[in-house]
């Protein structure tokens, strides 16, 4: 109701071209998928730990919860790209006015510079690691006795 | 409607809070609970099949309480910045200590990712409390 409030105070051909899926994505978010994701994925796992139920059952009913839950978090991330940007880039509220005004700018760029520094230090740890275990090479067993491949 | 939304954001929250409790109480008395290398795996491996699952908590109540609570969502996001992202960046902390750990059997390695994990846990804790306090 606010959008489209706002959206008549704008000349027809200066509208957001993207409102349609901002509007289907918000509303399949927040619709069925929710309640299947939420509710019915939590049954279905609890019926598969309790219940003898055959493969086939277990992969079809694992592919949908996994299925859905993908679907859902993207609706939700495109909900939120698309939901945030008509109002800023497209004019139709300042920049200035999106800002939150208990963040300061201290605040922000304190912040930037920790995640500057918290992802670079694990990332070279990590190199470090895989590079060790490349140093190190396979398992003399694993060279010994090679697997087999034909099952 | 609106108490719909906010049960289900109180049950997610519920949720998060008992179950990463645990996780969080290993953290932090794991230093002192446990006296040797194997103890502290031994408290390390009870927390780790569940302790990154039990996060997604989190982050469900706070999807959830986005789009059901927009308002709230944005003062308690942007009121409390510092503090929750201060937050972030321990859960952070937690998980590399968790996952780097166990990668190079030496006392000095080990012993630097204890603290960290240890002290990780405590501070979240006390963040949680100095926000949801607040």
């Amino acid at each position: 109701m606010g959008l489209a409030l706002l959206l008549v105070l704008l000349p027809r051909e200066d509208w957001p071209d993207n409102i349609p899926l901002l509007y289907f994505s918000y509303h399949i978010n927040g619709g069925p998928w929710h309640h299947h994701a939420g509710g019915d994925g939590g049954q279905r796992s609890g019926a598969l730990a309790e219940e003898s139920v055959s493969p086939p059952r277990i992969a079809v009913d694992s592919d949908a919860v996994i299925s859905v839950s993908i679907h859902r978090s993207t609706f939700g991330w495109m909900t939120t790209e698309l939901g945030r940007q008509p109002w800023l880039i497209y004019g139709i509220m300042r920049t200035a006015e999106g800002t939150s005004p208990h963040v300061t700018g201290g605040n922000s760029l304190f912040t930037l510079l920790g995640f500057m520094g918290i992802y670079p230090i694990p990332g070279v740890l990590f190199l470090a690691l895989i590079w060790r275990e490349i140093d190190h090479g396979p398992a003399r067993s694993e060279l010994a006795a090679p697997a087999l491949t034909h099952y | 409607m609106e108490t719909l939304w906010f049960c289900i954001v109180a049950v997610m929250l519920t949720a998060y809070v008992l179950l990463d409790g645990f996780d969080l109480g290993v953290g932090i008395i794991h230093l002192i609970a446990a006296r040797t290398d194997d103890e502290r795996s031994a408290l390390i491996t009870s927390i780790g099949p569940v302790w990154d699952g039990n996060e997604v908590w989190l982050l469900a109540a706070g999807g959830t309480l986005y789009f059901a609570f927009p308002g709230l969502y944005a003062a308690g996001f942007s009121g409390f910045y510092l503090a929750l992202m201060i937050v972030l960046w321990l859960l952070m902390l937690r998980g590399i200590a968790v996952e780097f750990r166990g990668h190079i059997r030496n006392r000095m390695w080990t012993s630097f990712w204890d603290v960290v994990f240890c002290g990780a846990s405590l501070l979240i804790a006390v963040f949680y409390g100095t926000v949801w306090g607040t």
